[in-house]
């Protein structure tokens, strides 16, 4: 023991000794069983092959796909079932389904026109055909859109970028004209700086003032006006924003106010810089156009104008019809002419004949040399019958102050209100008269004043423009609007003030779309028009009109009218009539039906239409329509390589004194088109094959998920009832296409991953991904695949690498 | 004290334990040449091993006076073709073909030949795997 221990602290290459042994083994170890691994593994891939076996045992032509079936029962818009099952018709076996020619027939609408902005949210013309929950849904629109926002408070700032005075975030529900109106007050610390107002829409500027003070307790007025179209559910911001020129000036805010209305309106704009030396009127913009009627119409005006020297002052005036001043306006500017832009804006009521009319904003320099200078210019004239009343009044000659600071009723307004919302408006020309002097206004509404601007001129022949508007919730009783002045000395005028208090319209929102369908020109005894429909709100007023072609009007009453107070549940409106039914086709047999559903809300809400139908009896003919889908295997067959569709009905009939027709629904036109106008003479009880193919406008019938809609009447003219046997009704699809029948006889499951048609010609090879089982034999259908003509071979791979060869 | 006394009186201890270590570095060295070695080795010989190609079809092509092959990787490595043989007579074509795992194209060789001719094609890869059979145009 003694003896092994020494020898071992003796030999020193031990230790190595037994690594290099053993990392030695260790590589040899995986050498090995890699080099085993990998021999098995290709060994096993080797083997498979060689035990793979392909036989390819027929090569064909393929030019129709396999039949397809009715998938449900069958719709019958004339005559009645009388026994059987659509099952039967599945298969050639002399047994079919069982129907009877009756003398109703129905007809169900073939296009829509929603009315107004009404729109359609989902849903199509064939969902119409049963009471089955399938609806076509049609979203409400307002009568108008109305959003008004105000920021009353004074607010400052010394920064010379634009801050929010006050916005509006807002979505239309219809795409539409809007009219934007806004006004404020605007101050400055330091007359040196101007104090800047703007109306920006999603932050385009459409109105701007750039104010010098004369004095640093003037409250000048900005106002402003825009029409946009806006677009359904896109977002808007509109903004009235406020700054400084200088860092060393503070600009001051307060009563702003914005409103939104999409009434309809008559609009010119013309937002450049223009520019004239010249002291004769120049036109900024002319609105021209001619009332539907006489009537009375609103009109706003606005533009923003500066003068290039301080001597000299920059004219701006409204004419109507080249005739009638309605504003006649002039500002001169401080030093620092070009920076400062000043306000124009007035309103005024103008009654209107049904004749050509022009109004125009003009301007000109008031003397030479001097440039006058003009931009964000707008008019609108917005019809008042659409407000549910206004009340108007206005003083036009020029008022002086008998006596200095006192305050004096310029124009008054009085009426009676009712309960609801009211937009009131007004304008007026003033003046200091003096340039150490200033004239101070106050617009008020029931002895509140709402606006208050106070104006020193730097020249005492400056007269501008006051713009005023407010939005108030009024109850009944009388109301008294007022505009009222002060001169701080006796120069002080005023003129051209107006008021208008409009009454907001209530919300209402509306589904109102028509229906149209085709049926016959038979004599009819009677006629039944059904409709099913709800509404996704409660309490909607809903009218269903039947069109009257004799008094050529929708029908308000009695007969082609119906109406109800619906909600969310479907309701089946149904009317029968019998005397003089044929006024509610046209000559061709052409019907149409209306429904409209109202209710007071501004939440927009759908109707949703189930079922339309237009059932007519007749007095003379039977008549039997059916129609049911056939479903095509898209994925099998793709659209890109049909040739055509094949369709066959074979059916037996009582009656032979009429032909029978197949029609096709093509999904373009949302119309059934006869596919064989010579149609099928029957022979009496017996079985009659009825084929028709369809190779021109083919892709019209069949819908994007391979539907394909038939329809089996009779011709329509048989006065004796027939009943109809149904014993096989199928669809095809023409293709030009190959099968290949495959058979796996090796052990292993094959996957071929191409298939060659060769000939002396060509080579060509076709990817293919086509599992086969062990020992199972298979019909492998190519609808791209096109056999050449003549002889030709066909080589199979598989992915282990075999190859089968047919012949 | 006395065993530390000891201690720096044995001037022989320090020398085993230096060698034994450097043998061991050079031990482990060693083995680490021989693993990348080996590595190296079984790759290629792995890669070798793995290579199947297979010929989908031969064209003799009348229109463009050419001999088509069509070839298909169904090994488990790419493998690059190096050579075709036409009676035993080397042909040029488009160079460099690879084709990757499963990958399949034409490999066209420009041939004049005439009806009834027979061919032994014979397709070389670089690893030296051969595909040869006989074709009849």
């Amino acid at each position: 023991m003694l003896l092994r221990t020494t020898l071992l602290r003796h030999d020193r290459r031990g230790v190595s000794n037994v690594i290099v042994v053993m990392l030695s083994l260790v590589l040899i170890a995986i050498v090995v069983s890699n080099v085993i691994l990998w021999s098995y593994q290709m060994n096993e891939l080797d083997l498979e092959r060689m035990q793979e076996k392909i036989n390819v045992s027929n090569v064909t032509r393929v030019t129709r796909s396999p039949w397809s079936t009715p998938i449900t029962d069958y719709t019958i818009t004339a005559g009645s079932k009388i026994g059987g099952s659509y099952t039967l018709t599945k298969t050639l076996d002399n047994v079919g389904e069982r129907f009877r020619e009756e003398r109703t027939q129905i007809f169900n609408p073939a296009s829509y026109t929603p009315n107004g902005a009404t729109r359609l949210v989902s849903g199509n013309i064939s969902d119409l055909t049963s009471n089955d929950g399938n609806y076509m849904s049609f979203r409400s629109y307002p009568n108008y859109e109305f959003r008004y926002q105000e920021n009353l408070g004074n607010s400052s700032t010394m920064s010379t970028t634009y801050q929010d005075k006050v916005s509006i975030i807002f979505s239309p529900q219809v795409t539409t004209d809007f009219v934007i109106i806004a006004t404020a007050e605007v101050q400055g610390s330091d007359a040196s700086y101007l104090t800047n107002a703007q109306l920006i829409i999603n932050s385009i500027t459409y109105q701007e003032l750039k104010y010098r003070a004369r004095d640093v307790t003037d409250w000048y007025p900005f106002s402003a006006l825009k029409r946009l179209s806006l677009t359904q559910n896109s977002n808007y911001v509109v903004k009235v924003q406020f700054c400084t020129s200088d860092s060393r000036s503070t600009a001051y805010i307060r009563n702003a106010r914005i409103a939104l209305l999409s009434l309809q309106s008559e609009y010119a704009e013309n937002e450049t810089l223009s520019t004239t030396g010249s002291t004769s009127w120049q036109d900024k913009i002319a609105l021209s156009f001619t009332p539907q009627s006489d009537g009375d119409y609103l009109l706003v005006a606005t533009a923003n104008y500066r003068m290039s020297s301080t001597s000299r002052n920059a004219n701006v005036r409204l004419i109507q019809d080249d005739l009638i001043v309605h504003s006649d306006n002039t500002v001169r500017p401080g030093a620092n002419t070009t920076n400062e832009y000043y306000s124009f804006g007035m309103m005024r009521k103008v009654t209107l004949n049904a004749t050509v009319h022009s109004f125009k904003i003009q301007y000109c320099s008031s003397g030479s040399p001097g440039i006058a200078d003009i931009k964000y210019a707008h008019v609108t004239l917005i019809r008042l019958n659409q407000f549910d009343g206004s009340n108007y009044a206005e003083s036009e000659n020029e008022s002086s102050p008998a006596a200095s600071n006192v305050w004096y009723d310029k124009v008054a307004n009085t009426y009676s209100s009712q309960n609801g919302d009211y937009l009131i408006l007004g304008s007026i020309s003033y003046k200091s008269g003096s340039t150490s002097n200033s004239v101070a206004l106050d617009f008020q509404t029931d002895s509140s004043s709402k606006e208050s601007p106070l104006i020193r001129h730097r020249s005492s022949n400056d007269y501008e423009t006051g713009f005023f508007m407010t939005k108030q919730t009024l109850t009944s009783g009388s109301r008294t609007d007022k505009i009222r002045w002060m001169g701080r000395s006796t120069s002080a005028r005023v003129r051209n003030a107006r008021l208008i208090s409009c009454e907001l319209p209530n919300f209402t929102q509306t589904t109102d779309v028509e229906f149209a369908g085709n049926s016959n020109v038979q004599n009819w005894t009677q006629l039944d028009w059904t409709m099913d429909s709800s509404f996704t709100t409660a309490n909607v007023s809903t009218t269903f009109q039947l069109f009257d072609y004799q008094s050529n009007q929708y029908p308000t009453s009695a007969e082609g009218f119906m109406s109800d107070v619906l909600g969310t549940t479907d309701v089946t409106e149904s009317q029968t009539i019998t005397a003089n039914v044929t006024r509610f086709r046209d000559v061709d047999g052409k019907w149409k039906t209306r429904i409209r559903g109202t209710k007071a809300t501004d939440t927009q809400f759908d109707l949703r239409v189930d079922l339309a139908a237009f059932t007519v009896t007749t007095s003379e003919t039977y008549r039997l329509c059916l129609n049911n889908d056939f479903k095509m295997d898209l994925n099998a067959y793709p659209l890109s390589y049909i040739r055509g569709i094949e369709i066959l009905i074979r059916y037996n009939t009582t009656v032979d004194s009429e032909k029978w027709f197949l029609r096709a629904f093509n999904w373009s036109s949302s119309d059934f088109e006869v596919l064989d106008i010579q149609g099928n003479q029957p022979i009496a009880n017996q079985w009659n094959d009825y084929a028709a193919n369809v190779t021109n406008q083919w892709e019209d019938y069949v819908n994007s998920d391979g539907t394909i809609r038939l329809e089996f009447a009779d011709q329509g003219n048989g006065t004796d009832q027939a009943t109809i046997e149904i014993d096989f009704q199928g669809v095809r699809v023409m293709i030009d296409g190959t099968s290949v029948r495959l058979k796996n006889s090796g052990q292993y499951s094959a996957h071929i991953v191409a298939i060659w048609i060769i000939n002396f010609t060509n080579h060509q090879r076709y990817s293919a991904s086509l599992f086969i089982n062990s020992g199972e034999e298979t019909e492998y259908l190519r609808v791209d695949l096109n056999l050449p003509e003549g002889n030709f071979t066909t080589r199979v791979v598989t992915e282990r690498g075999n190859i089968a060869v047919f012949p | 004290m006395t065993k530390r006394i000891r201690m720096f009186k044995n001037k022989r201890a320090i020398t085993p334990v230096l060698s034994n270590l450097l043998l061991t570095v050079v031990a482990v060295a060693a083995m680490a040449i021989a693993t990348t070695a080996t590595y190296v080795i079984t790759t290629n010989m792995r890669e070798n091993m793995s290579e199947r190609i297979v010929v989908e079809d031969v064209w003799f092509n009348n229109s463009t006076n050419s001999v088509d092959i069509y070839l298909r990787n169904i090994g488990k490595v790419a493998i690059y073709i190096s050579a075709v043989y036409i009676n035993h007579t080397s042909q040029s074509f488009s160079s460099p073909y690879r084709l990757e795992i499963g990958e399949h194209r034409w490999l066209n060789i420009s041939k004049s030949w005439e009806a009834q001719d027979l061919f032994y094609i014979d397709v070389v890869t670089t690893r030296g795997t051969h595909v040869a059979a006989y074709y009849t145009t």
